[in-house]
């Protein structure tokens, strides 16, 4: 409290004028308390004190050696003079010096050609910068200005930080490519190809998005087979990229998702930023099963579409990448039906062409057996010729032949008185038996039996 | 459940088909087995693409352990006035 009553003595009339109305009761309580005789307290804010515009018995503190401020009065003074009379406002500079400290703060220095500014950012606006800009790079920061009372040196305190143009985000992203580059994560060899006929989808995204509306229709229309898994998360703020991590890893667990896509619709660079954090790409680089990455329009490059195994310009692009449409499949099936058909024809048709090759053959076969058989028969009958007993006949000899055609072979088969056959080449003559015994005709007869 | 989408399988084996019935070394009686093994397949092929269709569901975290999955309405038309964001 006692500060404020100092830094309105000191600011009472050292305001710019728009700033009069400042409590009013202060102008006159400390008034009343102090001696105002002092000029000099025009040196600590110039113009301020207007002890004759007070009455002659306001003596103004610091006028004298006797009424001398204390320091860190002096200074608690200035800062609110300082914080009293500017506005937050915008400033360009360059950037120097630039401390990220373990609590979290940023210290660095703003800069022109001739003059600079110290400025500190706090811990919780630090963790909202993509990253530390470079020495040097022009920014404009967004700030309020104030007295660092223990260093007696006044500073920006500053809360948002913006890079020309997105230099700022060009540069986070343009760091993490080259961490994650350099890890190999966004070497094209990793790309996984994306499977034919996912049977599941894992899908993650906002549930109120279009994203998922649009990922969801082109999938019904083109495959509608398709099962599709939602696993939901925010997509833009702080603390979204660890909810997209998670839903990720939640969604990749779960059995029969063949293919994952991690999409959100348009937005400015702020807005997809989660979708550039390290954290994400390292979990989209870890997935176990294929993702695409669907991330604003098609102009957006996000980190994670560098490290993922396909990058969709759109959502609803996403959708026709990942699954096929039903009616390539009708056209494959049918082509596939007829192959089936033309097979068999081809199949049946040389089945036909050998039956009748084959059967060409059998008969050439059989032509030629019977030709075969004509040869040996002919052999055949030769020889049978010469065995043939007519041949013998023929050369004189005769056969004796007794009752029912039985050949007389021996003496004792005679009978003197007997009728028999004698069987001479050209026919038969009958016969009858004369004598038996040692006659030259019964060996003769006898003879011939046995030749 | 096997009917469910063994789309691809059901394609792989029909192409698999077709070849074999392209090759002499089969009799005709395997092959004519083929050929309606391979009907069968184009069938199985075209009632897949017709009949089945997929359920849309959202993974919902109940505990850090528990993981339940809940039926998902989306909106499904396909209107281009709809994707307009």
């Amino acid at each position: 409290m006692s500060d404020i009553s100092q830094f309105s003595l000191f600011g009472s009339g050292g305001l710019a004028p728009g700033d009069a109305e400042l409590p009013g009761d202060s102008e006159e309580l400390p008034a009343e308390e102090l001696p105002a005789e002092d000029l000099a307290a025009e040196d600590l804010a110039e113009g301020a004190l207007e002890p004759n515009g007070r009455g002659d018995e306001v003596v103004a503190p610091g006028c004298s050696a006797e009424t001398a401020v204390p320091v860190s009065e002096v200074n608690a003074a200035v800062r609110g003079v300082l914080e009293a009379s500017f506005a937050p406002l915008w400033v360009v500079g360059e950037v120097a010096n630039w401390r990220r400290v373990s609590s979290g703060h940023c210290y660095f220095s703003l800069r022109d050609e001739s003059a600079q500014i110290s400025c500190v950012i706090w811990r919780s606006d630090a963790a909202r910068l993509p990253t530390d800009p470079e020495e040097g790079m022009e920014v404009c920061v967004y700030g309020s200005l104030t007295l660092y009372e223990t260093r007696g040196q006044y500073q920006l305190v500053v809360q948002k930080l913006e890079a020309k143009g997105e230099g700022l985000w060009r540069l986070a992203f343009e760091r993490t490519r080259r961490r994650l580059e350099a890890e190999g994560l966004t070497d094209p060899a990793r790309r996984r190809r994306l499977p034919a006929l996912p049977r599941r989808v894992g899908i993650v995204t906002s549930r109120e998005g279009a994203a998922l509306h649009d990922v969801v229709s082109v999938i019904r229309r083109r495959a509608p087979w398709t099962h599709i898994l939602l696993s939901a998360c925010r997509v833009q703020g702080e603390g979204a990229a660890r909810e997209i991590c998670v839903a990720l890893d939640a969604v990749c667990r779960h059995p029969d998702v063949d293919v994952v896509v991690l999409t959100r619709g348009g937005g400015s660079v702020e807005d997809l930023w989660c979708f550039n954090e390290e954290v994400v790409a390292r979990a989209v680089a870890e997935c176990p099963v294929p993702i695409v990455t669907a991330v604003g329009h098609e102009v957006d490059v996000t980190i994670v579409d560098l490290v993922a195994d396909l990058r969709a310009p759109t959502p609803s692009a996403a959708g026709e990448l990942i699954v096929p449409d039903a009616a390539d499949l009708r056209v494959a099936v049918r082509r596939g039906s007829s192959a089936l058909a033309a097979a068999l024809r081809s199949r049946s048709r040389r089945a036909e062409e050998r039956a009748s090759r084959a059967s060409e053959r059998l008969s050439d076969g059989v032509v030629r057996f019977v030709e075969r058989c004509g040869v040996w028969l002919d052999g055949l009958g030769g020889r049978l010729e010469t065995l043939s007993p007519l041949s013998t006949l023929e050369r004189g000899y005769a056969v004796p032949l007794g009752a029912e055609g039985r050949v007389l072979r021996r003496l004792e088969m005679f009978e003197p008185g007997d009728p028999f056959r004698l069987r001479v080449v050209d026919g038969e003559v009958a016969a009858r038996v004369e004598a038996t015994g040692g006659t030259a005709a019964g060996a003769e007869e006898g003879r011939e039996t046995s030749s | 459940m096997s009917e469910e989408l063994d789309f691809e399988a059901t394609m792989a084996e029909l192409e698999r088909i077709v070849v074999a019935l392209d090759r002499e070394e089969l009799d005709l009686d395997e092959a004519l087995r083929l050929f309606e093994d391979g009907v069968r397949h184009v069938r199985r092929a075209n009632r897949l693409l017709e009949d089945v269709r997929g359920r849309i569901e959202e993974l919902i975290e109940a505990s850090s352990e528990e993981v339940r999955i809940e039926e998902l309405v989306v909106d499904e038309s396909d209107e281009e006035n709809a994707n307009a964001d």
